[in-house]
């Protein structure tokens, strides 16, 4: 059995751990990021979003794959991915407990988005 | 900038590059090439033309009273209480908390402020700092008490506090930021929001976020006003003018950054997380309690 991929980013002050497959989605908020995880909790910390990306690249196995950066301020994960509306310009997000996640994005990206999903499937 | 920064917002990237998920981005229509490059002749011409005639009555931007707001402190009251009026209402479906201290002088603070002296009756975290070579720097031009604590010029937004005198204006070469450190006033850069009551729209992003302005209303008072809501910088900016703004300069938003307001019965509003763990280039415009009334 694979061992679970945990992303750690750490402060002098605190430390948060999270396994991949809890993330759903990461929002950048300047030079902060939340990143809010399975379960409906969400985390505060201090990195902005290309930090965050950089650990991700540099911490879980770069074939997972499921962790894509869509413009400037989100990181998604595609395993709860379940809908994208290109000209709404909306994607949703559905968690295993059955939580739904609307977020925006733009056009063109959700436009590249769903034709590498399609590639992929 | 982080290189992992470098993508646009109609650019997705699979972290942890597969090149067989590549796709390429939507094509460009040709015209708007076309267009853009006949625009740019034309703007080029223009500036050509009006050079060699000897343009003139160019408007000095930098004294331009359009691009600034210089409020003057009034005379304050030496029995009066020191505190901070707060006023909360909906515009556009927009919550805002607008906080007018009373018997009080703005000035910067440098460096975290874990309990807050009971002298400052209002304050908030005001320019933006961020990572650069490993350590945290402010962002856009500063200046406290006299001394420069950094001279970029990465933001067209500014407020000067000068002794009497509050500037907040929109110039990238205002002659205030040298007036600061001659007069050993405080300066900072942030976005400007509202200028003679109108939204200013360059420079401004679309992201989301909880806002927070230092603004001057039409009837000459200084405040901060915020809202708990994440708007973008153009839904906040529009409804600070349907409020009665007529001019304003962003402070630092997101839900860390902090701000407090004691009201007339003493009681502290806080918002922001206060065990944040902040650099120690954080800095706050805070007002100080004027006088010594027993009041007080």
């Amino acid at each position: 059995m694979q061992e679970p991929k945990y992303l750690l980013i750490s402060t002098p002050l605190e430390m948060v751990r999270i396994q991949e497959e809890s993330i759903l989605y990461i929002d950048s908020e300047g030079n902060y990021s939340n990143i809010y995880v399975v379960g409906g909790e969400k985390f505060f910390v201090s990195y902005q979003l290309g930090q965050i990306e950089e650990m991700i690249d540099q911490q879980l196995c770069s074939s997972l794959k499921t962790l894509v950066r869509i413009g400037r301020t989100k990181i998604v994960n595609l395993r709860y991915l379940c809908y994208i509306h290109t000209t709404k310009q909306v994607l949703s997000l559905l968690d295993p407990s059955g939580k739904k996640y609307d977020l925006s994005a733009s056009k063109d990206a959700l436009i590249m988005l769903k034709k590498a999903i399609e590639k992929i499937e | 900038m982080n290189r992992y920064d470098n993508i646009s917002d109609d650019e997705i990237r699979f972290i942890g590059y597969c090149p067989e998920m590549h796709i390429d981005p939507p094509r460009k229509k040709t015209f708007m090439w076309i267009t853009s490059c006949v625009i740019a002749v034309i703007l080029l011409a223009g500036i050509c033309f009006s050079y060699l005639r000897g343009y003139e009555g160019q408007p000095d931007i930098s004294s331009d009273p359009i691009n600034m707001a210089v409020y003057e402190q009034k005379e304050n009251n030496a029995e009066g209480q020191s505190y901070v009026e707060i006023n909360d209402t909906i515009i556009n479906d927009v919550s805002l908390h607008c906080f007018i201290p009373i018997n009080a002088k703005p000035k910067l603070e440098v460096g975290l402020i874990k309990d807050i002296p009971p002298q400052y009756i209002l304050g908030a975290m005001a320019a933006d700092f961020g990572k650069e070579n490993d350590s945290y720097q402010v962002i856009g031009a500063f200046v406290h008490q006299g001394e420069m604590i950094s001279h970029s010029k990465s933001k067209y937004g500014f407020c000067a506090l000068l002794k009497d005198t509050v500037v907040i204006g929109d110039d990238l070469t205002t002659p205030y930021f040298e007036q600061a450190i001659e007069e050993n006033g405080d300066f900072f850069r942030q976005h400007a929001l509202v200028l003679d009551g109108e939204v200013v729209t360059k420079f401004i992003t679309q992201g989301q976020s909880l806002r927070r302005a230092l603004c001057v209303l039409h009837d000459g008072r200084l405040c901060i006003i915020d809202t708990d809501m994440s708007v973008t910088f153009d839904t906040f900016a529009t409804a600070l003018c349907q409020y009665g703004v007529k001019n304003a300069i962003a402070l630092m938003g997101s839900g860390a950054a902090v701000r407090w307001a004691d009201d007339e019965a003493g009681r502290r509003y806080i918002a922001g997380a206060d065990e944040f763990d902040f650099p120690d280039v954080v800095n706050y415009i805070v007002w100080e309690k004027t006088n010594n009334s027993a009041t007080n």
